[in-house]
């Protein structure tokens, strides 16, 4: 199949009995000989822009109130060339205000860093907070912890911005009164509380699942005086069937550790680990340890293999090996096919001979399963699996649960999946348990009986904190009409949300950046939160509030009693809990100031923890075979950007496209090839999708590798009271969900589709930088890369570097010269690096408009290749940055000498010297350069201007911006290294995108040191350049993907022919 | 054939020349330099550096604490007027207000006297730990009694130093010690040496 590899000419492409279509593509579309017939399309991809920047003026007033009509412009440049002759020279005064006593520790223009906590989403990594005066600028994550060991996701990197959402809360309200004091709050409420403490104590509280064990505490001791208290703890999202499945199986409810660094075998069963579920940003880092074969030099070196079953197409699905498309439920047949293939076909397992567990696996043989999930490769893809599983025991991973798989068989799948991984001898390996378990007290019922009790009048006192029922839960559960027979709702949140609107008193919190706190986000694990800003607003911390009311209530106890505020009480809940077991040989005030700076005490993993027995009663919990005749079937699944949706109001992320379909600011309707073919359904086409009795209209995106019988919709969408950025953006699917047995259901409801017949115009950025016909990667199955890493770039002509005579003369380095080696083997497409660049860099939000006209400002953008089969295709993803060519062609073009190369090998963008021609851009292969069409950086309003970066210029209307590898850190690496009189060491300087990338893809360094990691990278057979045959000699360089299967996908044949 | 007269060839010329010192006079209006040298706004308190730097040779470093530290010198907080101004000349109007812009805990607002143009980023600790004396570029400060901008902070200024033209024989020395009449470029002239 190699020797089709190289890419066809257009003009072979017309021949449609020689059709070969392209080996790598970027749409379905492109597998059509008759798109390359079509004139129009040829034109298309002739051209230097894919698709043209679109100039309306018309919609110029809508999108930018800076910009002119013509006649205007020209009516006042004549107006201000008449005042400027006039007035004089000066410019305005500015003034300088300093402290008025300077803090010991804070010096102007130099960054502070903090050791904190990322607490918008329920991982716990730990963060360095940079601050610049004060005000944190950027979230960068902490080498030391043990959870994400540096790296962080783009929700915690954007995370920075919802601290400075003008639209958050910023002074306590009541409801019919407005706006109130603190004072006259509490002693409201407190009179609230008095009554419920002598009388029926019926105060209920309700939040997401709390793993910090200083506010388990505080609630705990608040909610003691009242003696029918009750804490709610409530998240759609939270593992539940995991949870629970694990007290079935081995007799406590925890939530396991998974060791992903320790598995060469990973299967999962629906499970995003790598995006959305648990805890992606270390598990990312753990399996991304396996996976650096490239950068190992060695070609022999230890790569791990992944295999997914899933139902919807996620970024672990299109990281995977392999990858099966199968309908929400089937994974649970997939898991129980394994079994029955190990124990009841192999007899493999000492538990083989158990007639009731055979009995109940023969139902499920793997043939039968193979004809109903209709594998490829029938029932010998799933006996080479359970071969491949079992040669790897020990030291394999089956994993399973995102919502995508959370049907109404989510618990028995947890079940299989233990079963499987005990008899794999993965158990207390792969999968630790030892320790402390965290305290999981969450149970939906619990929830639904709460609903019940507030129906019921039973609840005096309600409070809810940073939880959002009305808007996460279908409104049959009637959360809102149940609040209503409430007396007294407090609702503390970050804004006047879908719940909050409903409460009495509405108490703003503060920004997890504002507050103190600790997180245990895996059994020896104590993570430390600190402010890192003083309030931006009249807010006051959750723990706080509770702290004053049981005091002005009168009923403090415990701790609660003995402290000032919340500081104090979780000061002394700290020393007490861990000062023993961390602060060996220091005072305790000293081990305090010693957890601050780290930010983390933990109990290193080292070995292996005991296996478990598993408990066959678990298997009760196992379904007998039912086939599944759904004609179609709903997913519902959370998006790596938004997630549940409660930051929907931050900009980065609803610009952030999606890994997969590349579509920003709105969800969607995902449907794959085979299915859209019959609804007739194209990119853009409003749907109207049913299931249940809800309706929604749904613009369409063709995504191939889509089960034929399943189409899904994105969380996190559709908000109505998050503020002016995220509401209406998008569809809220919530209403979707079920409740079955007292479990919400996600996925595997049967829907209908009906085709509208209206458009909506998704804002997607996948076709705005296509590099003409001309290929970009390069990937490579594992065992031709153990025999000959260098492979493609000797086959591929395009890759191959033609020893081109260079006009140009060669530039002279003394110094450094900086230099990139990105690993596409590693590198996941998670797009952490996309916010963190935003964050650093300053880069403009543009809207869904602009995006739609291909103008948005990302430096560094995703693409996504996918090759193989429409139905089921493979998936390569390609950081594309400025390449900082040694023969840059922006450079040649740029009549005012705006771009120009510096002594270190950077290609500078020089922006006060920029006139907007745009040459650079036309004349850019790879298309990385970002135009400013409006002042889009006034987006930004009011205290969302506190997040600019002081060290870069924030660029203004009319001028072109690209990637300056990180120019600013570049310059105070050097400075550091200046002050101790030497060269930067090689890592000291870290980009932006490289610092936050969670499976280490991006390796920055000074290339004119031999020694440096940069250098040696560059040397190895598999890092090849991009379009090198134009001789533009790129500083960003790729190392090929490496697949780990038997042989590459082709677009016609399947994956393992 | 046309012939233009001799009158009309002068009229021709004088108009000409006319049209193109409008246009040069137009331009030299809407881009004035970019300079302030000379700048020498009235202060909210008439700090004299005269006073502290010359008479009472004070340290520059005393007061702008973080030249070594930072990018920024930095105007000293009211914190540091009061090291000595809580017993030196307290009944002076002037330190009044100093006293009792600290005792309120609002700011002084200084007017601004030394400012780059937006898109540069000047660092004033890797100038001073080079040993460029402050003098060099905000003058004789020991005998100002109002402070001015002493330098033209034009580009073309800090490129004749960056290239060795205008360097202090001290620094000209540090970058060629071998040399016997030491020239040549001093420090790098990037772009990205000062545009970030």
């Amino acid at each position: 199949m190699m020797d089709k590899t190289a890419l066809p000419t257009n003009a072979e492409k017309l021949k449609a009995s020689e059709f070969v279509p392209p080996r790598h593509w970027v749409g379905v579309e492109e597998l059509s000989s008759d798109y390359w017939a079509n004139s129009a399309n040829q034109e298309k991809r002739g051209q230097e822009f894919f698709e043209k920047p679109v100039e309306w003026l018309s919609k110029i007033d809508e999108t930018d109130k800076a910009g002119l009509a013509r006649r205007d412009f020209l009516t006042i440049m004549g107006a201000s060339m008449a005042m400027a002759s006039a007035a004089c020279a000066r410019r305005p005064v500015h003034k300088i205000i300093p402290y008025v006593i300077q803090p010991e520790h804070i010096t102007p223009g130099v960054a502070e860093y903090y050791a904190t906590t990322s607490r918008d989403c329920p991982c716990g990594c730990g963060i360095l907070a940079k601050t610049r005066e004060g005000r944190p600028i950027k979230l960068e994550g902490n080498p030391e912890h043990p959870v994400n060991s540096g790296a962080l996701c783009a929700r915690g990197q954007a995370s920075v911005l919802n601290l400075y959402d003008p639209e958050r809360l910023k002074t306590p309200i009541v409801r019919g009164k407005g706006e109130i004091t603190w004072g006259e709050l509490d002693g409201t409420i407190a009179g609230a509380l008095k009554t419920a403490a002598s009388g029926t104590g019926r105060v209920r509280m309700l939040s997401a699942p709390s793993r910090s064990p200083s506010t388990t505490r505080l609630v705990q001791e608040f909610l003691s005086p009242f003696k029918a208290g009750a804490w709610v703890q409530f998240d759609p999202m939270s593992p539940e069937a995991l949870i629970r499945a694990q007290e079935l199986s081995y007799g406590t409810a925890l939530i396991p550790d998974y060791r992903f660094d320790r598995a060469n075998y990973v299967l999962s069963l629906g499970a995003d680990f790598l995006g959305t579920w648990m805890n992606p940003v270390g598990f990312a880092k753990d399996w991304g340890k396996n996976r650096q074969i490239n950068k190992s030099g060695e070609k022999d070196a230890r790569f791990s293999k992944l295999v997914t079953f899933e139902a919807h197409f996620s970024l672990t699905g299109s990281n995977s090996d392999e990858r099966f498309a199968v309908r929400p439920g089937d994974e649970l047949k997939i898991a129980m096919a394994i079994l029955s293939e190990l124990l009841v076909t192999q007899k493999k397992s000492s538990l083989a001979g158990d007639a009731q567990i055979s009995n109940l696996l023969q139902s499920y043989s793997a043939e039968k399963v193979a004809k109903e999930v209709e594998i490829e490769g029938g029932a010998k893809t799933l006996a080479r699996l359970a071969d491949e599983l079992w040669a790897a025991r020990g030291k394999s991973l089956v994993v399973g649960g995102s919502t995508a798989s959370q049907s109404e068989t989510a618990l028995a799948l947890q079940v299989a999946i233990n079963f499987l991984n005990s008899i794999l001898g993965n158990d207390g390996v792969t999968i630790g348990h030892g320790g402390e378990p965290i305290a999981h007290a969450v149970r939906f019922s619990e929830f639904l009986k709460l609903i019940a009790d507030m129906k019921a009048g039973l609840v005096d006192v309600l409070f809810i904190y940073r939880s959002n029922p009305i808007y996460q839960l279908p409104s049959t559960l009637g959360f809102r009409e149940a609040l209503g027979k409430v007396p007294v709702v407090v609702a503390i949140a970050d804004r006047e949300d879908e719940t909050a609107k409903n409460a009495m008193y509405v108490l703003p919190d503060h920004h997890y950046l504002e507050n103190w706190g600790d997180y245990n986000p895996r059994t020896g694990v104590y993570s430390l939160q600190q402010p890192t800003i003083p309030p931006l607003h009249d807010t006051r911390a959750f723990e706080d509030t509770l702290i004053v009311l049981a005091k002005s209530s009168d009923t403090a106890r415990g701790l609660i009693a003995k402290s000032k505020d919340w500081h104090e009480f979780l000061r002394a809940n700290w020393i007490e809990s861990h000062y023993r077991a961390f602060g060996a040989g220091v005072a305790a005030d000293i081990f305090w100031e010693n957890s601050l700076r780290t930010g983390v005490v933990s109990t290193a993993v080292t070995g292996n923890d005991a296996a478990r027995t598993f408990k066959s009663a678990a298997l009760s919990e196992l379904p007998k075979y039912a086939a599944n005749d759904a004609e179609l079937s709903l997913v519902v699944y959370p998006k790596i950007s938004l997630y549940d949706g409660a930051h929907a109001n931050n900009a980065w992320l609803q610009e952030m496209p999606d890994p997969l379909s590349s579509v920003t600011w709105d969800n969607y309707l995902n449907i794959g090839t085979t299915l859209a073919q019959k609804f007739e359904i194209k990119n853009d086409d409003v749907v109207e999708l049913r299931s249940g009795d809800v309706t929604v209209r749904l613009p369409a995106n063709v995504q191939p590798g889509m089960h034929p019988n399943v189409v899904s919709v994105a969380l996190g969408y559709g908000r109505t009271a998050v503020g002016k950025v995220g509401n209406f953006a998008g569809v809220n699917v919530s209403p979707f969900l079920q409740v079955k047995n007292n479990q919400l259901v996600f996925s595997g409801q049967p829907a209908t589709l009906r085709k509208t017949g209206e458009v909506y115009q998704l804002a997607r950025t996948q076709w705005h930088t296509v590099t003409e016909n001309r290929p970009v990667i390069n990937d490579i199955t594992l065992a031709e890369y153990r025999k000959n890493p260098g492979k493609m770039m000797e086959t591929d002509p395009e890759l191959k570097m033609e020893k081109v005579p260079s006009i140009w003369s060669a530039h002279e380095y003394t110094k450094y010269r900086w230099g990139m080696s990105i690993d596409l083997s590693s590198c996941i497409g998670c797009g952490a690096c996309v916010i963190g660049c935003q964050a650093e860099n300053n880069i403009a939000i543009v809207g869904r408009d602009q995006v739609r006209a291909s103008r948005q400002m990302h430096w560094i953008k995703i693409d996504r290749y996918y090759s193989g089969p429409a139905d089921n295709p493979s998936v390569v993803f390609q950081p594309m940055i400025c390449q900082h060519c040694e023969n840059a062609p922006c450079e040649t073009v740029c009549p005012v000498l705006a771009t120009v190369h510096d002594d270190e090998g950077l290609n500078v963008q020089v922006y006060n010297r920029c006139v907007g021609t745009r040459y650079c851009q036309n004349n850019c292969p790879y298309k990385v350069r970002r135009f400013n069409f409006f002042d889009h950086w006034k987006a930004y309003e009011g205290t969302m201007n506190l997040a600019w970066n002081p060290d870069v210029t924030v660029r203004s209307r009319g001028i072109m911006e690209k990637c300056t590898f990180c120019l600013q850190r570049i310059t105070a690496g050097k400075d550091a290294a200046k002050d101790e009189g030497e060269k930067a060491k090689d890592g000291a300087i870290k980009t932006a995108c490289q610092q936050t990338c969670p499976t280490d893809a991006i390796v920055f360094g000074d290339m004119n040191d031999p020694n440096s990691r940069v250098s040696k990278l560059k040397k190895i057979e598999s890092d090849f350049r991009v379009l090198e045959n134009l001789n533009t000699k790129p500083a960003v360089s790729y190392m090929t993907k490496v697949r780990n299967r038997a042989e590459m996908a082709s677009a016609e044949g399947g994956q393992h022919a | 054939m046309f012939r233009i007269s001799e009158r009309r060839k002068k009229i021709g010329i004088a108009l000409s020349l006319v049209a193109v010192f409008l246009v040069l006079g137009g331009v030299a209006a809407v881009f004035p330099s970019a300079s302030n040298q000379g700048y020498a706004p009235v202060q909210p308190i008439p700090f004299s550096h005269q006073l502290h730097a010359g008479t009472n040779k004070i340290a520059c470093q005393y007061c702008h604490t973080s030249v070594e530290k930072s990018r920024h010198a930095t105007v000293p907080s009211v914190g540091i007027c009061m090291n000595c101004h809580s017993i030196v000349k307290i009944d002076s109007p002037y330190i009044k207000q100093i006293r009792a812009a600290y005792a309120e805990g609002k700011p002084i607002e200084w007017i601004r006297v030394h400012e780059l143009p937006d898109h540069a980023y000047f660092p004033h600790k890797r100038h001073v730990l080079k040993g460029i004396a402050c003098e060099t570029c905000h003058g004789n400060v020991k005998e100002m009694t109002r402070i001015y901008q002493y330098a033209p902070l034009t580009m073309g200024w800090c490129m004749e130093c960056h290239r060795g033209q205008t360097t202090p024989k001290n620094i000209l020395a540090k970058v060629y010690p071998n040399m016997k009449d030491p020239h040549g470029p001093v420090a790098p002239i990037n772009c990205s040496t000062c545009h970030k």
